[in-house]
């Protein structure tokens, strides 16, 4: 195990830097002189020239791509063009916001999902099997923006119930601090948003669970057709449950990419401070320096996670080797 | 035992979420008011802000040397008096005890140093084009600031409610000065998260005394319709324009809301580039503005939100505007006549105008931010197309968009202008040949002169005569053609007591603004 | 449903199916309608996408707009049947070039493994390190919105899915007995993996290119939702939407329709998709 997990490790390491460089080839791909890009229309002349030096936007790529990555190392990923601040700076105090989002809404999916997908297995081939596995389809088909638009239509303009834009307190601080009107602001903003971004990972949950159960039932369930009892029902399903955790394991880390990439329109959608926001505001500002360090930055994460799932998968089945 | 604890928290958290059905929690509790904005301030440094959010929040956080009443007349600020020794030599005596809000005192330092910096072209301050008469700015005394200008220029005490900043503050925070503002104004910096909101709170020690509020939020809600939506169900007590017309509609029947129109400082316009080869021709540019059906643009895409035009002059500029200078108005068989008579026929048939081989091809541009332009330039497209010009619509971000008027890389560009205070603001800049935001390139030695006019002149009457004149050259030469004056809308919750709306959007009335 | 558990207790696998189920069948039929709409807009309307009619704008369905009309007075009927093509044509395009670069990675990885296969999976991990949505916008942000860097963008996001998929296929493959006795006589590798490899990876490809029509259909209306895809005024479905929300309390009907056609197109591939998979490989889970 600690060999995988060290070789797993190891492996992080070289994504990463292939993701910087991808970051740094979208600099590359911009049509027009990268230096006005990262400095902005109104750079003078004077600027532009220092800081073509300074990127070393004359010397091979290799050197660029070099130079890029000491400076992303360091720490400095640049300033914005648009928004008088290092990147990294707006970065860190947007991805909370991104995190708490992203986080409550995998949890919801997974909480809301198993038992979903339980239910369906249990009740193979019945309406309710049929009901939910429908359900979960039209989840899986739905786009996360139009069910965004259509719960704001419902509660939000409609009934008039929860607000429409904007965090309110942080959720943590206000558990830890035992802050209750600040933790029920927390839920009122939290709540549609997380929801909208929940249902997708939610309905895909759902029908992998009931799925993995079948899976494993159909072998078992078979050979104890004639079950004894009750009781040996509740420990097949248990034991079916156990197996079937595995290809649910490995989903939640499918999961965060999607609720990642889902929080940048739930986020727009919903006025959500995080860096979902920040990104799609700063393209459109054609703030480069933003757009390059969040799209490490999430990559990073979402590299972290992945290798965090792998260790987990490879802790419950000590089978799995790596080609 | 595990379940009994699980228990109680699912206790907690279903109290807690009890909340969620309690609306209103958010429910002010006396001396905060929550305003809604549309974009996040760029920075909050006054000598480089500009955006109308950084600048709303730097009125309350700055004082300039003046500021100016709803009139639009300026009033004393930090300077308590004023005169003007020469036509190009102005003393500001300035107010004492006034304190910065780090509790060091204003002194005629900091003036100078404000106004020097924003001179310096290293700074890139954006409005520095409106302060380059000034030639010299010393301080006599503690006191005391005199301005040197380098040629008569009127509009001076009307720009002259530039926020002051503090020399220390800026020598020692250096860039950071940006978000971490500090001046003499009536509310402090707290805290600014970005995308989200920017806090402020009441300054004690302000020198016009007090202010009711305790605190100001300005919470950042980009799309028009959400934010109508939050002042309608009380999220927040304050919002203004840009407002979508269909919310208004809805704003002025809701029970909680007092809405408030007034003419604004803002035109939307058509900006066409007199250097382009098919647009560079008058008769085109004629011949397009006879095309375009005003009213029905105003009655239906902005709902009698904001006015039809009628020419550069602005309703707001009293003693200047006539009704009487007008662009061409709406008629469709002397538009076609027109073209006919610039060498446009359809000489193939193909519906499609043309002239030497070339077809009459139009690109109208404009920003997707601005939903109501983007339906005007696509009801234009389609109008210009059913007659026979081969019209086209691109719409991009407004960044873009500026990098493709800075480089003249367009032909027809729909946008506007805001906060055009005095017609030098709406006009020098734009027109002047030598003008910083001349992206058109238009070029007309009479302009110049009329606008250096206008500009030096001090007699009211006299620069109403240079600026009707430049308006009508603009009306008949197009290179721009207004489509609307904008209207100045605030909505504001019934409760909140001593609001007084200013066209330019400013909000420097809070100061004496209440909620119970 | 399945078939019957009597086979699955033999074969330890569920059997194949001959014929779509049901469900597979109501999201052809559904696909076909949207093809149709794509192909032969006539059918569905005869009103232009383009009609302006400024007096008429955000009315609601009525015998003249069946669906209602936009913020212009277009019709919204109009607008979405000629919508259809847009999402299709760009659907289309990104997974074919996704399957294409991705089949052929993937071959040249599974067949030849060693460096070439190290090389490529890397990169595969590499592009799979960033949440699709996000490098698709980052793509089309440095590109610039337009159909073009669309198609390209999305391109790049999906063919990783193929590749690795192929990899698998070819590697299993390729140690399969009939493949060493090919080598063997010195057959040479070109003719191995067409007429050995290339069959069998041919099921796989079609389920995730099938589920693929579906995220593209998707991927395309965000970016379009956001601003940044198919620009205006072509009727693209997700700028319809998108501007459909900002009348969502005047006039519902625009978004609640554009959200529909993108939710039903969606559904009607992932619907074919499972059944599809159900007809040729019931294992089959994409990973």
């Amino acid at each position: 195990m600690v060999r995988y997990a060290v070789r797993r490790l190891l492996l992080v390491v070289p994504v990463v830097l292939g993701a910087a460089a991808v970051a740094f080839a979208l600099l590359l791909l911009l049509p027009g002189d990268p230096a006005v890009a990262l400095l902005g229309q109104e750079a003078s002349a004077a600027e532009l020239a220092r800081f073509r030096q300074l990127l070393g936007l004359d010397r091979p790529v290799p050197i660029q791509l070099g130079l890029y990555l000491w400076r992303i190392v360091h720490g400095d990923f640049g300033r914005s063009v648009t928004l008088s601040a290092p990147v990294l700076q707006l970065i860190l105090s947007t991805l909370p916001a991104t995190l708490e989002l992203a986080i409550s809404s995998i949890i919801l999916a997974i909480a809301a999902g198993i038992p979903l997908g339980l239910l369906a297995a249990r009740h193979r081939g019945t309406p309710v099997d049929t009901g939910t596995m429908l359900l979960a389809q039209l989840g899986v088909s739905m786009p996360v923006f139009w069910l965004g638009v259509l719960l704001i239509l419902l509660f939000a303009v409609k009934l008039n119930w929860l607000p429409s834009f904007g965090r309110g307190a942080p959720f943590l601080s206000s558990v830890i601090t035992a802050d209750l009107p600040a933790l029920a602001d927390s839920i009122r903003h939290l709540f549609l948003p997380a929801c909208t971004l929940a249902f997708f990972n939610l309905a895909l949950l759902s029908r992998l669970t009931r799925w993995a159960l079948l899976e494993v039932l159909e072998e078992d369930y078979v050979r104890t057709a004639r079950a004894k009892g009750q009781r040996e029902r509740i420990v097949l399903y248990r034991h079916a449950l156990r197996n079937a955790l595995l290809p649910i394991v490995t989903i939640v880390g499918l999961q965060f990419g999607n609720a990642l990439g889902g929080a940048v329109v739930t986020e727009t959608i919903y006025g959500w401070p995080g860096m979902g926001r920040l990104v799609v505001q700063a393209i459109g500002q054609r703030d480069f320096p933003v757009v390059q360090g969040a799209v490490l930055v999430l990559a990073l994460i979402f590299s972290l996670v992945n290798m965090v799932v792998d260790l987990t998968y490879a802790l419950i089945d000590p089978r799995i080797r790596y080609e | 035992m595990i379940r009994r604890q699980m228990r109680r928290t699912l206790f907690v958290l279903l109290t807690a979420a009890l909340g969620i059905a309690l609306p209103g929690w958010a429910a002010p509790s006396g001396g905060t008011l929550r305003v809604g904005i549309d974009v996040d301030a760029g920075t909050l440094d006054p000598r480089l802000a500009n955006d109308t959010t950084a600048r709303r929040v730097i009125e309350q956080v700055y004082d300039g040397l003046i500021e100016l009443d709803p009139q639009l007349r300026p009033r004393p600020a930090l300077a308590e008096s004023w005169t003007q020794l020469t036509p190009t030599v102005w003393v500001f005596k300035l107010r004492q005890n006034v304190h910065f809000h780090d509790g060091t005192p204003l002194t005629a330092a900091d003036v100078v140093f404000t106004y020097s910096t924003i001179l310096d072209p290293g700074l890139r301050a954006p409005l520095r084009g409106l302060y380059t008469p000034i030639s010299r700015v010393e301080a006599v005394d503690n006191e005391t600031v005199r301005f040197t200008l380098s040629a008569p220029y009127a509009p001076l005490l009307k720009y002259a409610d530039m926020g002051i900043v503090s020399k220390a503050a800026v020598e020692r925070l250096g860039a950071d000065y940006a978000t971490r503002p500090l001046g003499t104004g009536p509310y402090k910096f707290v805290s600014w998260q970005r995308n989200s909101r920017i806090v402020l709170e009441a300054n004690p020690e302000y020198w016009k005394g007090q202010p009711r509020l305790s605190q100001v939020v300005f919470n950042i809600i980009p799309d028009n319709t959400t934010r109508s939506a939050a002042l309608e169900s009380g999220d927040v007590d304050l919002i203004h324009s840009p407002l979508s017309p269909q919310d208004v509609a809805r704003l002025r029947s809701a029970s909680r809301v007092s809405v408030t129109e007034m003419t604004g400082l803002g035109i939307t316009y058509l900006n066409m580039n007199t250097v382009d080869p098919i647009v560079r021709d008058v008769r085109i540019r004629r011949a397009l503005a006879l095309l375009i059906p005003q009213q029905t643009i105003v009655r239906q895409i902005y709902r009698e939100m904001d006015k039809p035009a009628t020419s550069v002059l602005l309703p707001a500029w009293a003693g200047v505007f006539t009704d009487e200078i007008v662009q061409p108005g709406h008629d469709i068989t002397r538009a076609k006549a027109l073209l006919a008579e610039a060498g446009w026929t359809d000489s193939n048939r193909d519906g499609v105008l043309d002239k030497d081989g070339q077809p009459l091809s139009l690109t109208i541009r404009t920003h997707s931010e601005d939903p109501n332009r983007v339906q005007v330039v696509e009801l234009l497209v389609s109008i210009l197309r059913s007659s026979g010009i081969d019209a086209r619509a691109e719409i991009t971000e407004f960044p873009a968009l500026v990098q493709a008027l800075l480089a003249g890389n367009y032909q027809v560009a729909l946008l506007g202008w805001l906060g055009l205070v005095d017609p030098d603001r709406g006009m020098y800049n734009q027109f002047h040949s030598k003008g910083s935001q001349n992206w058109e390139k238009y070029n007309n030695p009479r302009v110049d002169a009329l606008l250096d006019e206008g500009r030096q002149k001090s007699d009211p009457a006299d620069r109403a005569r240079s600026y009707r004149d430049v308006a009508r050259i603009i009306a008949s030469d197009l290179p721009y053609y207004v489509l609307t004056y904008q209207g100045y809308i605030v909505g504001i919750n019934r409760r909140v007591q001593g609001f007084v709306p200013i066209p330019n959007g400013s909000f420097r009335s809070l100061w004496g603004t209440s909620v119970p | 449903m399945r078939s019957s558990t009597r086979e699955s207790a033999t074969s330890k696998r569920p059997a194949r199916r001959r014929h779509l189920t049901p469900s597979a069948r109501v999201g052809a039929a559904v696909l076909v309608v949207i093809a149709l709409a794509a192909g032969a807009p006539w059918i569905f309307t005869r009103a232009s996408p383009d009609q302006v009619d400024i007096l008429a704008r955000l009315a609601p369905p009525s015998h003249a707009h069946p669906l209602g009309t936009d913020n212009i007075g277009r019709d919204l009927l109009a607008r979405l049947v000629h919508g259809a093509r847009i999402s299709l044509t760009v659907a289309l395009i990104s997974v074919g070039g996704a399957v294409c670069i991705g089949v052929t990675l993937g071959l040249l990885a599974g067949y030849f493994g060693g460096w070439t296969e190290s090389v490529v999976m890397r990169i595969v991990d590499v592009f799979l390190a960033f949440p699709a949505i996000l490098l698709a916008l980052a793509l089309v942000a440095v590109l610039g919105a337009g159909v073009t860097s669309v198609v390209t963008a999305l391109t790049l996001v999906f063919w990783t899915q193929y590749a690795r998929v192929v990899r698998a296929t070819a590697l299993a493959e390729k140690q399969k007995v009939y493949v060493e006795a090919a080598r063997a006589i010195g057959a040479d590798s070109g003719r191995i993996v067409i007429r050995h490899i290339l069959p069998n990876i041919l099921s796989p490809v079609i389920i995730l290119a099938t589920l693929g029509m579906g995220t593209a259909v998707v991927a395309e209306s965000t970016l379009s939702f956001l601003g940044m895809g198919v620009q205006p005024p072509a009727p693209s479905w997700g700028w319809t939407l998108a501007f459909g929300t900002r009348y969502l309390r005047d006039a519902p009907h625009i978004a609640t329709f554009s959200g529909l056609a993108i939710m039903l197109t969606v559904l009607g591939f992932n619907l074919l998709g499972d059944g599809v998979r159900d007809m040729l490989d019931p294992r089959f889970r994409p990973q």
